[in-house]
């Protein structure tokens, strides 16, 4: 079956529009470009469709929740009735300014969105208490630059103690950008192996059979 | 206080949101169920409206059989996509998944090499070693630091002797880094308590001007 | 020994007390009248003086905004101060956006702009609605506008549009700003500005600020504004310069910002008294 033609094909679309994607990039040449922008320009509906299918996925799991009677299901018609009202409201009444859509967007998505990240500050003072110990070296290092540059976003202590603020200036300049570009070099290293590694078939995982 | 039915059920909503500090509960769940059928409902509408079909429906209904002929092929690749869940038809999905994962995997390998290590490596080397002794200690602290936490990202030799030594700096150069982005991130999310906070003392109870 | 046991009891110490701390120190300065500055940092010196050297430069500027609302309260301030300077500045401004919940929120910015400012839909601005596909649409932007929108956000062909006449690609802009709460600068600068040589400025949350900063360092990155902080330095520039005429929500919250980071730190410190507290009494023992 490995041999058959549904197999390989995939491998070699993989192959022939990898290695072409990798070269367009340094042949400025116009049917290059135009035949570069087709195929990016094939990516927006795709993407589209993909995520329409994936807002499918989410009411089907929760119509088979409701249907079964699974537990908590009660949320799950929550979910469905806003999930078609909020559809109806925008192909209906439109998504303009002023419109039903645009409301609801702002006076019930947003705030509940926007509370649930902001439930992150109470979070994250939390955690700050609980595991910001100079317990080694390291974490010591991490405090000390940690405390310097929250000092320094204070304006009252910035304007009157300018030191911190230099200090704080220095640190985002100098050693933080040594150190978030090691991280960048070795992402990227990463990113580039996995790349090459998957358009020429040496890793296969990502188009395998699906059993 | 605010007089806008719309305003009090964004502050009830809040109040839903916030009650989940004290501990898991009905009204919070139900919060989160009815955001995540909303931001379904928003997506399909903005995805349809603003993608699908200026970018690929019109397009094919003006010239369909013209200039546009092209738009056919996603218009298939989705079809192939699709195929995943029909089980005699799965194994077509695949062709789909190889054209998506080509696009984005050929043009992040130039494009990565690029920006991310050339670009990189050049703006180390180039560091100024001129002008002021803080910018001049600054820049040689910048290449000193990404090269000990580069070699800390070495895995592929045992982290002792000098090279150990090296590795041991690299990782207190990146705790700095670490430190620093720490100290954003507790700002970032005050930030986004503050605006909640505002909200409900100023657009909603009228408490503060 | 007294003491000793007080120190050790605030090691564990009921997280609610840690939460009732915060809730105060942001909500308690909304009450008081005392107005704090932020003095502008180089950063946001830098940043200023690159986007008006791209303002000056007599072509469009392209916004790109990408957040939603969970971000908001963060980002909206420094929005509206780069679109009050960019707007006050009568430039032609291209928005769009590559985030579904910010074509939303940017729709209620933009009616506001223009009244304020009496902008002229099409000429003085346009806004090209919702792309997918980022990466790619940003890549492929730089030989091409009309491949990737064919219509704006109103529905409106491109090509009808005066102000996209003479815009083809990004090479027709004098700059990309992009205002986002996710990784999309990083995303424009490894497939826009790096190939096609583009200016570029961003402003971004505090989150993500401190991973800008080798970008600023070889230039790919012109300027950098860091989450609301940074929103409030630009409100006190453009205050000082006369483009804005009153404090936006940055500075509003930077009493509540100050408030809670010294509590936040203070937390650490006690943290880190109970915990040397129990070491010690541990090794005592």
């Amino acid at each position: 079956m490995k041999d058959s033609i549904t197999y390989r094909l995939p491998f070699a679309v993989m192959l022939v529009l990898g290695v072409f994607m990798m070269v367009q990039y340094y042949i400025p040449a116009s049917p290059v470009v135009s035949a570069r922008d087709m195929l990016l320009q094939w990516k927006q509906p795709l993407n589209g469709f993909i995520i329409l299918l994936a807002i499918g996925g989410v009411a089907a799991v929760h119509v088979r929740k409701v249907w079964k009677q699974q537990k908590r299901w009660g949320y799950s018609v929550v979910t469905l009735v806003s999930m078609f009202a909020m559809i109806a409201a925008g192909m209906v009444g439109g998504m303009e300014e002023g419109s039903v859509f645009s409301d609801w967007f702002k006076y019930l998505i947003s705030p509940i969105e926007a509370t649930m990240f902001s439930l992150l500050a109470f979070f994250v003072a939390s955690a700050a208490f609980r595991a910001f110990r100079a317990r080694s070296t390291a974490a010591t290092i991490l405090l000390v630059s940690a405390a310097v540059v929250m000092l320094a976003l204070i304006p009252s202590v910035a304007n009157h103690i300018p030191i911190i603020a230099q200090l704080s200036d220095f640190i985002l300049k100098y050693p933080n950008t040594a150190a978030k570009r090691a991280i960048l070099i070795g992402i990227s290293l990463g990113a580039i192996s996995v790349a090459l590694k998957t358009i020429f078939g040496v890793d296969r995982t990502l188009l395998e059979r699906s059993r | 206080m605010s007089g806008d039915p719309y305003v009090w059920v964004a502050a009830i909503l809040t109040l839903g949101v916030f009650s989940f500090l004290y501990r898991d509960n009905a009204f919070f769940c139900f919060c989160e169920h009815l955001v995540v059928g909303l931001s379904s409902g928003y997506m399909f509408c903005t995805y349809w409206d603003g993608v699908f079909v200026p970018e690929l429906l019109a397009p094919l209904w003006q010239s369909g059989t013209g200039e546009n002929a092209h738009l056919w092929v996603p218009v298939a690749i989705c079809f192939l996509w699709a195929c995943k869940y029909v089980e005699k038809t799965k194994d077509m999905y695949r062709l789909a998944l190889a054209f998506w994962l080509a696009i984005d995997l050929g043009l992040s390998i130039p494009t990565h090499m690029d920006a991310g290590v050339l670009a990189q490596i050049a703006g180390t080397l180039r560091a100024p070693l001129h002008g002021s002794p803080v910018e001049v200690a600054g820049h040689l602290v910048m290449i000193l630091g990404t090269s000990l936490a580069l070699c800390y990202f070495f895995f592929s030799r045992e982290q002792k002797g000098l090279f150990g030594v090296a590795t041991k700096g690299g990782t207190w150069v990146l705790m700095i880094g670490f430190g620093a982005s720490f100290g954003y991130v507790i700002l970032s999310r005050i930030y986004l308590l503050i605006g909640r906070l505002l909200f409900l003392l100023r657009d909603w109870l009228g408490l503060v001007g | 020994m007294k003491l000793s046991v007080a120190l050790q009891k605030l090691n564990a110490l009921d997280r609610r007390w840690i939460f009732i701390g915060v809730f105060v120190a942001v909500a308690v300065p909304f009450f008081i009248p005392v107005s704090f500055v932020a003095e502008p940092t180089p950063t946001t010196l830098t940043f200023d003086r690159a986007l008006g050297e791209a303002l000056n430069r007599n072509q469009p500027i392209v916004l790109d905004v990408d957040f939603g609302p969970q971000t908001m309260a963060e980002m909206e301030p420094l929005l509206q101060a780069v679109l009050h300077r960019v707007f006050q500045s009568k430039r032609p401004v291209i928005l769009l956006t590559f985030m579904t919940e910010s074509a939303a929120p940017l729709r209620t910015v933009l009616a506001r702009m223009e009244q304020t400012y009496q902008l002229r839909y099409g000429q003085d601005y346009v806004f090209l609605g919702y792309a997918s596909a980022y990466a790619y649409t940003m890549h492929g932007l730089g030989t091409s506008f009309g491949n990737y929108f064919h219509a704006d956000d109103r529905g409106t062909p491109i090509e009808k549009l005066p102000l996209m006449k003479n815009v083809h690609s990004l090479r027709d802009v004098s700059a990309v700003v992009n205002i986002a709460s996710n990784s999309f600068p990083k995303f424009w600068i490894q497939y826009a500005v790096t190939p096609f040589d583009i200016d570029f400025l961003a402003g971004t949350t505090a989150v993500q600020a401190a991973e800008y900063f080798p970008f600023l360092q070889t230039g790919q990155l012109k300027g950098l504004l860091g989450g609301g902080r940074a929103a409030a330095e630009y409100e006190t520039l453009l205050l000082r310069s006369g483009v804005l005429t009153r404090r936006g929500d940055a500075t509003r919250g930077l009493g509540s910002q100050s408030l809670a980071l010294l509590v936040i730190l203070a937390f650490i410190a006690i943290g880190n008294v109970g915990w040397l507290a129990a070491r010690r009494a541990g090794r005592t023992s």
